[in-house]
């Protein structure tokens, strides 16, 4: 079952002279509980392609499905609900709500969409981030591995079809990195997510199913990895 | 949390500080607009009292009655009070003293400008209230509630009950003759063309619209001017459009500014949080929920700021006036000034204050929810585009280097930020200047005021002159002794002596007479000489008096010593004449400078011979008369020395009076200080009258105070309102200079480890914040001129008055706002000398 | 699960509720409306009944003051007096009136002016009311017509889901208890169709189990078979029957550990068997999965050891099953170490897992057989003789842990097998997709 579907993406910026093609007729799709890597040289676009899949910027051309579900077909508003029922992202600088402490940074999209937590459920997932002594503090008393945890628990939070990473492990040391991608793909198995990584970390991508390279905006190449897998 | 709205809390509560600033700000001018209110309203029902002090509270008149006429109004369904007012003859008592006795009725009583200053009104035919000096001329020298036997006009004696004691008045007590009232009632009065009839509308009745039907009743009918024009209701529904326009362009000013301070605090706090709302984007919040967040954060700070400024406001009023009344300063005639609470004005803050907050919450709300995701996810930092202008006027900034260069590149890179910054300046300046212009001209306005304010006696003299020419020089009443004597009694603020007054014509040449004053007023002047015979009063100034001018000085000088060399006088050529179309208004009547000679002519003369001409040469130009009134109506007033005004007299030979008036004292005029006890300086004078043959004391201490204190009054409402406006101000600089630069830590970090030095960041960001100053004044102070000039154009024509520019107020608000914008600029640099530049530079943007 | 509050539907709940905005607008607009009109209507006829009373009385003044002017004054005083009438007056004048019938029981229609006020006011109020309430009851309708629209459009959707197995068709993505509806249901959907997906791969892996089974016994029981009729002809000698039987004894015993393992992998994967996890010293585990394997490694030379580890570190586990599955593993190692070498085994904690190695210096695994030496029966070309059962074991005693099993070349030759568990388990979503 596929639950991206690419087809056709295109993504244009500014005008005449100064246009920049970020995305050239991209299409593939991604099946359930896959766990892809994409990998190219910065300015590649695979950023570009990334916010496509999430919904948070409209593509020039072409159309993005998640769960059968045409995403630019969508309003504003009904795409904002989508984002925060299906998709989850993470990021490389965490991006946490400064403001909140760990537990409600995990919460918010539930709380976004007017639904209380499940007590049990939230605390079960502190305990496996490693963040019960945590569950007060607020981000910028984290480290950072700690942070993108919490991060992946706000992602996790709402187990949405799909979490979306952007360079994950970009801005943590070897270990923690390793951690985080082993937290993602625990959570493909157990919550039969799909994840999409940005990555241009080559041992990161090892660890995926399958790697999409872009190159110049095109997609150049589309591998099962021969990484080592579950 | 229970839901993701708590987040609103959690922000505000984070950033204490700023949260703490935009509810002071919210505060301040929910405060400031309550504040008005009340004063708005106070100064109003001020003004009417006053006004209705002056003229008596009727609203409109008949000079003529009928029997019918009395008989419709007293049935009339509109009528509320029905007075009427009948003018008694004089009753001559000895030592040519005289007293009139008025008759009115219950009615008459409450709606004539009587003052009572002990006992009370009349209720039965043969009562009576005199005033206080005349008690001791009435035969048989009664006191309060005494009698007193008056032979009436009509030959028969009667004998009055006197239940009251009215307040002294100057005419009166100048002319010694008093005004006394008695009880009468319409079966008394003889309802002819000799009675008047004074009445006022039921309470709610629109008295305008009533006026044209009033007026069909009888022909005799006038209005009450000033009371009906302090109370909206003037006949001219211009005037009161008027009114109406000046009084919502001030109210509109300052919610403007309420409006453009909240703005600010939102737009920057969501400028700063651009970022996170992109990221709340990112996980799946809706714009709707992105403006929920900021429309909470407006609530809860408007709900804790607008009831607090409706507090402050109340009370800081309420303590501010209570402590002025505890230290003496009386409100009014009241002892205690009883501060009235208006629920409507109370309510009208309240929603103005969340309806400011809303409207300015609403844009910055928009602003964030429409945040792209990907700009906000990108962690490109700032959201605005920054644009350089390539091509660009040189600043003056440059000019002070690097630090210069670099502070004028800050300014204008961010053009919306800019913008932010330089709008709360503007309508900070805008708003004091428009302000301290309008509370300025309302003051001159509503209180006129000059050295004779002060007067509370006069001792007059009535030395008689033998008609033959053979009287000698009269000396002074009072030698200069007793004047020093009577100077340093406790209280007295200053004794000024009393002269003759001379009339002589001013010959004035073509073009140093204003052609506007002829075109307005359409006067002519008789031409002799070919030149324009203008009338002028010269007066004899002493030392004292010429000390009070210096205080009303245009140009030149008024140091007697100078004055006396060369001749010179003082001119007054500032005049109110009444104009073509039926106004006061205020123009120069010549143009005469200082240096130039004033022709005058001593005894008229169709054509005078070069004895009967005297030059003397104008030495200093008053804005307004020091003493007497203000402004004439058509006469050049022409203050002379002792010296120069000698030489006029003796080189007048024609008039015997003239000569031997001479420059003798003839009186003295005793101004005392505020709050002074007039009692003793009373018995000192009374003494020193009875050793002068003929003299006269005139008290009027009473009458006096209660201007001072009105006018004292007014000064303290409009500075009251100009403080808390430049609080506002300041406030709002300081919020909007201050966050412009805490959100540039970032990059400041970056100056420093590029090698600047803290000095060199503190430079820079003073002459930015000193820049921002001086943009937000020269805008502020172009914007507050025109609708100085617009509030100018209404004012004038409600009276006339020439335009005066603000200068004053431009030069405060400018000096404040460069002094605001540097100062507000140190206490951020402070704190970021303080934190460590390699956080600064870790922090995410 | 996060719930969606129960039964409390609290007024923040219902504001939010899309179509209760709108019908909460439509109200406050409609009594706005109604207050305005009302208000209007006041004035007007306030100003119509003071107009027709004010003819009234005008032309009663008119027709007294001709004849009794003196009384005509008096009448406007009366009018103009805005105090209330004293008992007497009012009693003196209701007297006189009476004797010409006129009481306050006469029905307003002999009074022309009230009875025209009366029908005028009776015919616009209820013009207005019933206009007022059409007019409402249309946007109700309307309204209601709509929210009944999506959630017919539901139903269909979810029927056509139930019926025909496709996906939901009609989607909302809104706040809002319908909102919730329409994603709760989508949400079952999609369940049901994973469940159903799950249930077609459970199907598949028993059929291939059972392949596997029937592939896997089948060589060693035709040669069993074989070996039993040569022993049952008895031309054999006693020492080619000892061997014959020896043979026989070890296919069996392969047998034997095959169908178990099989088994154990099977109950596993089908989730029929409870692990009984407890807090355990995981040195404990590792020394116990060390002691079953000693007897092998030794007969290689091979030396075990345990280096670098925090040796007082407890894990969540069933030790049981945990030694096994490293038993598994090390065995593996063992057999493709070559003799006299050394394997370590060594644990590290993370703040979320703790990663224990198995590291031997080996041959190593190639490349294109690290993606699959963890299939049953998947066996590297010649190295070794295990049937390819033990690491898939191994695998899924971790993942029933809630952890992985991963195999990386070692850079200094051989393997490195790394276990990664989780010190706390991600929480199981409801066990609907566990089936």
């Amino acid at each position: 079952m596929n639950v991206i579907s690419v087809d056709g993406l295109s993504k244009s910026y500014g005008k005449g002279g100064t246009r920049v093609d970020a995305l050239k007729d991209v299409s593939f799709s991604i099946k359930q509980g896959e766990f892809v890597a994409v990998v190219g040289a910065s300015g590649s676009g695979k950023s570009t392609l990334l916010h496509m899949l999430g919904g948070l910027d409209r593509p020039t051309n072409g159309y993005v499905h998640i769960d059968g579900e045409d995403l630019y077909g969508l309003k504003e508003k009904e795409r904002a609900v989508f984002r925060r029922r299906k998709i989850g992202f993470i990021f490389q600088s965490y991006n946490l709500i400064p403001v909140l402490n760990v537990e409600e940074n995990i919460q918010l999209p539930l709380l976004l969409d007017h639904r209380q937590p499940d007590k049990v459920f939230v605390n079960d997932l502190i305990h496996t981030l490693g963040l019960q002594d945590r569950r007060k503090h607020l981000p910028s008393e984290l480290s950072g591995g700690q942070q993108q945890r919490v991060a992946i628990g706000r992602a996790l939070a709402y187990r949405p079809a799909i979490v979306l990473a952007d360079e994950p492990t970009g801005n943590l040391d070897t270990r923690n990195g390793q951690e985080v991608i082993e937290l993602l793909k625990l959570a493909v198995r157990q919550y039969h997510q799909t994840v999409v990584v940005i990555t241009h970390d080559m041992n990161v991508a090892a660890e995926a199913d399958r790697v999409l390279t872009l190159q110049d905006g095109l997609l150049i190449s589309d591998s099962s990895s021969v990484g080592r897998s579950l | 949390m229970k839901s993701y709205g708590a987040m609103a809390g959690r922000y505000l509560k984070q950033q204490r500080r700023k949260s703490i600033l935009t509810i002071v700000g919210i505060l301040l001018s929910v405060a400031l607009i309550s504040a008005l209110g009340t004063m708005g309203q106070a100064l109003k029902d001020n003004v009417i009292l006053n006004a209705k002090y002056n003229d008596g509270s009727f609203y409109f008149g008949y000079t003529e009655s009928s029997p019918d006429l009395y008989a419709k109004l007293e049935k009339h369904i509109l009528v509320d009070q029905l007075g009427i007012y009948r003018k008694g003859g004089e009753i001559p008592l000895q030592d040519d003293y005289s007293i009139t006795i008025d008759k009115t009725d219950k009615d008459g009583f409450r709606l004539l400008p009587i003052h009572l200053q002990d006992g009370r009104m009349p209720t039965a035919k043969d009562e009576i209230v005199v005033e206080q000096w005349i008690l001791d001329r009435l035969p048989g020298t009664p006191k309060l509630n005494g009698v007193a036997e008056l032979k009436d006009t009509d030959g028969t004696t009667r004998s009055y009950r006197i239940v009251g004691v009215l307040n002294n008045q100057q005419t009166s007590q100048t002319n010694g003759s008093s005004k006394a009232y008695a009880f009468s009632d319409s079966s008394d009065i003889a309802l002819d063309s000799g009675t008047q009839l004074l009445l006022t509308l039921k309470p709610g009745v629109d008295i305008n619209q009533q006026i044209e039907s009033f007026k069909k009743l009888n022909p005799s009918f006038f209005t009450n001017d000033d009371l009906l024009i302090f109370m909206g209701e003037s006949g001219d529904s211009r005037l009161n459009s008027t009114l109406m326009i000046i009084f919502s362009t001030l109210v509109g000013l300052v919610v403007l500014s309420t409006v453009a301070v909240i703005y600010n605090a939102f737009h920057i706090a969501v400028l700063e949080r651009i970022r996170q709302f992109g990221l709340l984007r990112t996980i799946g919040a809706s714009p709707g929920q992105i403006r929920s967040i900021v429309f909470r954060e407006a609530t809860v700070l408007s709900a804790i700021g607008v009831p607090l400024g409706l507090l402050v406001g109340w009370f800081g009023l309420w303590f501010t006036l209570s402590i002025m009344t505890q230290n003496g300063m009386k409100i009014m005639t009241m002892d205690s000034f009883e501060l009235t609470f208006h629920w409507w004005i109370m309510g009208g803050s309240f929603i103005i204050g969340f309806a400011a907050v809303y409207l300015a919450a609403w844009l910055p709300a928009r602003k964030a929810s429409s945040v792209s995701p990907v700009e906000a996810v990108k962690g490109a930092g700032s959201i605005v585009r920054e644009s350089f202008r390539h091509v660009r006027t040189p600043s003056l900034l440059s000019l002070m280097g690097i630090e210069g260069r670099m502070a004028s590149n800050n300014i204008r890179r961010n053009r919306a930020k800019f913008r932010i910054t330089t709008f709360s300046i503007v309508i900070s300046v805008t708003l004091f200047v428009v302000f301290h212009y309008f509370t300025q001209q309302s003051l001159t306005m509503t209180t006129t005021t000059n050295e004779n304010d002060r007067l509370a006696f006069q001792l007059l003299s009535n030395s008689s002159i033998e008609e033959d020419g053979s009287s000698p020089q009269l000396s002074d009443v009072v030698s200069d002794n007793v004047m020093r004597q009577l100077g340093e009694l406790p209280g007295v603020y200053r004794v000024y002596g009393n002269y003759q007054k001379l009339n002589y014509q001013v010959l004035v040449p073509d073009e140093k007479l204003n052609k506007d004053y002829v075109q307005k007023t359409g006067n002519s002047f008789e031409r002799i000489n070919d030149r324009n015979t203008v009338y002028s009063d010269m007066y004899l100034y002493d030392t004292a008096r010429l000390k009070e001018a210096a205080k009303y000085l245009q140009s030149g000088t008024v140091d007697p010593m100078k004055l006396a060399e060369g001749d010179g006088v003082i001119l007054v050529q500032t005049v109110k004449p009444m104009t073509v179309d039926d106004k006061r208004e205020l123009m120069p009547i010549t143009r005469y400078k200082v240096g130039d000679k004033l022709t005058v002519m001593g005894e008229y003369s169709a054509s005078p011979t070069a004895r009967q001409l005297r030059e003397v040469t104008v030495a200093g130009i008053l804005k307004q008369s020091p003493f007497e009134s203000p402004y004439q109506e058509n006469t050049l007033v022409v203050i002379a020395t002792k010296p120069t005004f000698a030489k006029l007299v003796t080189a007048d030979s024609q008039s015997v009076y003239t000569k031997a008036y001479g420059t003798a004292r003839l009186g003295l005029d005793i101004a005392i200080e505020d709050g002074a006890n007039s009692g003793p300086i009373k018995q000192e004078l009374e003494q020193i009258a009875r050793t002068i043959p003929g003299s006269r004391l005139v008290d009027i201490a009473a009458e006096q105070k209660e201007t001072r204190n009105y006018n004292l009054q007014m000064k303290i409402f409009v500075y009251s309102f100009l403080s808390i406006i430049g609080v506002i101000g300041s406030l709002n600089i300081i919020n909007t200079v201050q966050t412009n630069l805490l959100l540039r830590r970032k990059e400041i970090g970056l100056l420093q480890a590029v090698g600047m030095t803290m000095g060199q960041i503190r430079r820079m960001a003073s002459a930015e914040g000193v820049w921002f100053g001086v943009i937000g004044s020269f805008w502020g102070i172009l914007l507050g001129l025109g609708l100085s000039y617009f509030l100018y154009k209404r004012l004038n024509y409600v009276r006339g008055f020439p335009f005066d520019f603000p200068w004053e107020a431009s030069l405060i608000a400018c000096g404040i706002a460069m002094l605001v914008g540097l100062l507000s600029v140190q206490t951020p640099l402070r704190r970021m000398a303080k934190a460590n530049l390699l956080e600064e530079l870790r922090e995410e943007a | 699960m996060e719930r969606i509050e129960k039964s409390k539907l609290g007024m923040a709940r219902l504001w939010r509720d899309p179509y209760i905005k709108k019908l909460v607008l439509l109200l406050v607009a409609a009594i706005f409306v109604a207050i305005a009109l009302l208000w209007i209507y006041g004035l007007y006829s306030t100003e119509r009944l003071k107009q027709s009373w004010l003819d009234k009385e005008s032309a009663m003044i008119g027709s007294i003051a001709s004849t009794r002017p003196e009384l005509a004054n008096e009448w406007v005083r009366l009018l103009s007096d805005s105090g209330q009438p004293t008992v007497q007056e009012l009693e003196s004048g209701r007297k006189l009136l009476e004797e010409y019938g006129i009481t306050s029981e006469l029905e307003a229609r002999w009074l022309p002016a009230i009875e025209h006020y009366r029908s005028h006011t009776l015919w616009t109020l209820i013009s207005g009311t019933v206009l007022g309430f059409a007019i409402l009851a249309y946007f109700l309708l309307r309204h209601a017509r709509r929210q009944l629209f999506d959630i017919r459009n539901l139903a269909v959707a979810l029927d056509d889901t139930v019926k025909h197995n496709q996906p939901m068709k009609f989607r909302i993505y809104g706040e809002g208890e319908l909102g919730l509806l329409a994603n709760g249901v989508q949400e079952l959907s999609l369940r049901l169709k994973e469940t159903i997906g799950q249930l077609n791969q459970d199907k598949d892996f028993m059929k291939e189990t059972v392949a596997d089974i029937s592939h896997q016994l089948k060589t060693p029981l035709a040669s069993l078979m074989i070996y039993i009729d040569l022993l049952r002809e008895g031309n054999i000698d006693s020492q080619h029957s000892k061997e014959f039987l020896d043979t026989c004894k070890r296919e069996l015993d392969r047998m034997e550990w095959l169908t178990l393992t099989l088994l154990k992998i099977a109950r596993l994967e089908a989730d029929a068997l409870e692990m009984s996890l407890k807090s355990a010293s995981l040195l404990a585990t590792v020394t116990s999965a060390i002691e079953t394997i000693q007897r092998l490694a030794a007969e290689k030379g091979i030396t075990i050891e345990i280096e670098h580890s925090d040796e007082s570190l407890s894990l969540y586990q069933d030790s049981h099953w945990l030694a096994e599955a490293i038993a598994n593993v090390l065995k593996n190692a063992v057999e493709h170490s070559p003799e006299k070498s050394r394997i370590t085994v060594t644990w590290e904690r993370t703040p979320v897992f703790i990663r224990l190695r198995i590291i031997d210096r080996g041959f190593g695994i190639e490349e294109q057989h690290l993606p699959h030496i963890f299939k049953k029966f998947y066996r590297v070309s010649g190295g070794g003789h295990g049937v390819g059962l033990g690491l898939p074991l191994s695998k899924s005693i971790v993942e029933r842990h809630g952890g992985m099993l991963t195999a990386a070349p070692n850079p200094k030759g051989g393997t490195i097998m790394t276990m990664t568990l989780p010190l706390n388990p991600l929480p199981i979503e409801s066990p609907l997709t566990n089936l």
